[in-house]
This record gives structure tokens, C-alpha cells and sequence, in this order.
């Protein structure tokens, strides 16, 4: 139970959404799956998405097209129908294909995911490495890097409106370290090869998100904090063997 | 409050909190057979279909999906008429104590509705939020393949 009434809306126009959030106690209703779990005790009103049109996924000009409010499991599903120049849907897709479960893909949105940002999410670190970027609207609109809205997330009052990528061809690696294939990930960690360079992202260390090129790895400072599963050696141990997968795997 | 939902083809108006789960509404107002497991989202027992997708009733708000089309196992098939899958999950043995089924059910629903010759693996992963702890899962996945089987045959869905 939340601590207080919930007063439940359903605006259908993005403008609406942000007036109604700036109203002390909103937030946000997406899928639900965190703040059902969560139940923070200051919301008094949730916002409600599903007739904001945010369900998208389109190409346009080169340029993927992702509504915030577009579960998992239809990105999965959608993507298959599009027509694409370049494989990045199909990287995307098979990586979104790792987070949780098919019934909890069907709930979990793209947006709650990169708004929430959280530490297990199979949905960030390919987002990253293909460079996504995020509109957000905050009284008027704006495009920002994920990365930004993950390390520095705007104070204000905002919604995001859309996430872009460039739809282009890249070859990846991913790999997330759990108990069981059906356990949020305690690390994981995804490499991509658009041209020579093998860009490497990492959730799971002691930075929140770390961002290296394969070639420079052996230079980078990386530390783990030993968690109930697994020890600060033993992730280090494994990401070395994740780079040596990837540089087998991408031929670098 | 009471507010009006559909489920499994009928308008029902149930009565819930406004911040009720989905399965706490479902269950309050008599839909039992929606199965209170976890209330993690992680062991499938209260699995139900809302618009034709699986998902987990105990980690929606069942005001958030007022106006869709909600179906428990019971809209599946019930004791006398019961599905071409549920008797394929009776004859492969694939039902102990049966407190998991009706979440394999909506998920083998959900698979062959969208697929009816599924891969191994399209099984494996249709399953993938299921969990038994009797049979150990090789007669559910007879069950899922016979089921196929039938759906191919010309099982209505």
C-alpha cells in the first residue's frame, strides 16, 4: 500500500503530463514494475502513459525511432518487422532478450528503464554503446546523451519523449554474470565494432558506468566491490576473460 | 472504490483500492484461480493475459489496466470444457500439485497462439518466467509439445 490516496491520470498530451508533474507527488506511471515494488511513501498522483501515443518504434531517415512507453517484449517483437538498413535492431533486440523474464519484458518499458537507470539493467549498456540519445521535454524539448541523463538526470521536471539511435551495421558481444539466466545481472558488459574501434561498456564496477576502448583496457583503473555472490576478484578475473571473448569474437 | 474491467469476455466491475495489484483485485473478487506465488514477478503462478500477453498480475496496478482485455486460465478453458492445451498438460502427466499450472497454461497459451510449430528454444524461452517446484519441467515441456502438436492438428485457440 502507498502511504497516501493515490489519485490515478491518463492525460493523452505530453504537455499535460509535465504540467500534472509538477504538481508536488506526481510521478510517473510507466510499466509500474518499480514503483509497485517500491511504493515510495511521497507519490500522491501517478501519471499514466498509455494514452500518450509513446508506444512507438519506427525508422525514419536512418534514424531508429523508440517511444519511451514501448515495452520490452514489443521492441523484441516490433523490431523484426521493420525495414533496416543497418543490424543495430537486431543487436538491441537480442540483448533486451536477456532482462528478466518474457512476462516481465511485456510490462517493462525502454523509458522506465533508462529514466530509473538501474544497476541490473540489461537495457543501459547497449543503449550506451551505440550512443543513444534521449529527448526529453521539460516545457519545451530537448535532445540530450544517455549518458547525461544517467550521471547528471535534470533537475527539473521532465519526460522523455523519445530515445534515437543511428540505425547502422555493428558487430557486439554481451555478457552478464548471474546465479541463473533468470537473475538480474551483478555485472555485465557489452562491446561494439562499427568500424575499427571496439567500444566496451561496463555496469557492475565501482564507477556507475565505465565506458573504455578495447585497445586501452590494460591502462584502465578498474575496481569491483566484492558483493553477497560474488567477490571483487572474481569479476575482475571474468571481465578479463570477457575481453579476451570479445577480441576473439570481433576479431581485434 | 468499484471500477469496471473486463475479463476473460465479460465487463466486471470489481472492487479494489486504487492502488491495488492486479491480482489482489483479481483474487478479492473471486478469480482464484490466478495464484498468489511469489509477489516478485519471478515465479509465474499469477500469470494472467492482458491483451493476448503474459504477464505478471502481481506487479501491475490493476487501475492501469482498466480497459484492456484481462484473461485468466479460467477464459482458457474451465473444468467440463477445458482446452485442447490444459488436457494435453493431463495427459503428459505434466500437473502435481498444480499450483504453478495456470501460469504455464497462459504461457503455453501465449506461445502457440502467436506460434504453433515453436523450437525448443522458443519454448525454453516462452516458459522462462515459470516456475515448478514438483515435476522438474520435463513433462511441462512434453505437455507444451503435445499441446503444439494438437494446435497444429487444429486445436482452436
Amino acid at each position: 500500500m502507498f502511504e497516501n490516496d493515490i489519485e490515478w491520470i491518463f492525460p493523452e498530451k505530453i504537455e499535460k503530463v509535465y504540467e500534472s508533474l509538477k504538481k508536488e507527488g506526481s510521478r510517473i506511471h510507466s510499466g509500474g514494475l518499480t514503483l509497485n515494488r517500491l511504493r515510495p511513501s511521497n507519490v500522491k498522483t501517478l501519471i499514466d502513459l498509455q494514452k500518450t501515443g509513446l508506444d512507438f518504434l519506427s525508422i525514419e531517415q536512418g534514424i531508429i525511432q523508440i517511444g519511451p512507453y514501448l515495452s520490452v517484449g514489443e521492441f523484441i517483437e516490433r523490431s523484426k518487422d521493420l525495414k533496416k538498413d543497418g543490424n543495430i535492431l537486431v543487436f538491441l533486440a537480442d540483448v533486451f532478450s536477456n532482462a528478466g523474464s518474457t512476462s516481465i519484458r511485456n510490462r517493462m518499458t525502454i523509458g522506465g528503464s533508462v529514466v530509473g537507470a538501474p544497476s541490473w539493467s540489461d537495457i543501459i549498456p547497449p543503449l550506451v554503446a551505440v550512443d543513444a540519445k534521449i529527448e526529453i521535454f521539460s516545457g519545451e524539448k530537448k535532445q540530450i546523451d544517455i549518458l547525461e541523463l544517467i550521471n547528471n538526470k535534470p533537475q527539473k521536471p521532465f519526460v522523455v519523449t523519445k530515445i534515437t539511435v543511428k540505425d547502422q551495421d555493428l558487430n557486439w558481444f554481451y555478457r552478464r554474470l548471474t546465479n541463473v539466466r533468470f537473475d538480474y545481472p551483478y555485472m555485465n558488459f557489452c562491446a561494439v565494432r562499427s568500424n575499427e574501434k571496439v567500444k566496451c561498456v561496463l555496469r557492475g564496477s565501482e564507477e556507475r558506468i565505465k565506458i573504455f576502448d578495447i585497445e586501452e583496457y590494460k591502462n584502465e583503473k578498474i575496481t569491483f566491490r566484492d558483493d553477497m555472490y560474488f567477490s571483487a576478484d572474481y569479476k575482475r578475473h571474468l571481465l578479463d576473460i570477457y575481453i579476451k571473448e570479445t577480441k576473439e569474437n570481433l576479431g581485434c | 472504490m468499484y471500477k469496471n474491467f473486463k475479463i476473460n469476455g465479460k465487463k466486471i466491475e470489481l472492487r479494489l483500492e486504487n492502488d491495488s495489484t492486479l491480482l489482489k483485485a483479481l483474487r478479492d473478487n473471486g478469480f482464484t484461480e490466478v495464484k498468489n506465488g511469489c509477489e516478485e514477478g519471478q515465479c509465474g503462478a499469477c500469470m494472467v493475459l492482458i491483451d493476448g500477453r503474459p504477464v505478471n498480475s502481481c506487479q501491475i496496478f490493476a487501475i492501469s489496466v482498466q480497459g484492456k482485455e484481462i484473461t485468466t486460465v479460467k477464459g482458457i478453458g474451465r473444468v467440463g470444457f477445458p482446452s485442447f492445451i490444459q488436457e494435453a498438460y493431463v495427459d503428459a502427466g505434466a500437473v502435481q500439485c498444480g499450483f504453478c499450472t495456470p501460469g504455464f497454461i497462459i504461457s503455453t497459451y501465449a506461445l502457440l497462439k502467436k506460434n504453433p510449430n515453436p523450437s525448443e528454444e522458443e519454448i525454453l524461452e516462452a516458459l522462462d518466467g515459470n516456475l515448478c517446484r514438483c515435476t522438474g519441467y520435463e513433462k511441462i515441456l512434453d505437455a507444451v509439445r503435445l499441446a503444439a502438436k494438437r494446435a497444429r492438428e487444429g486445436g482452436r485457440l
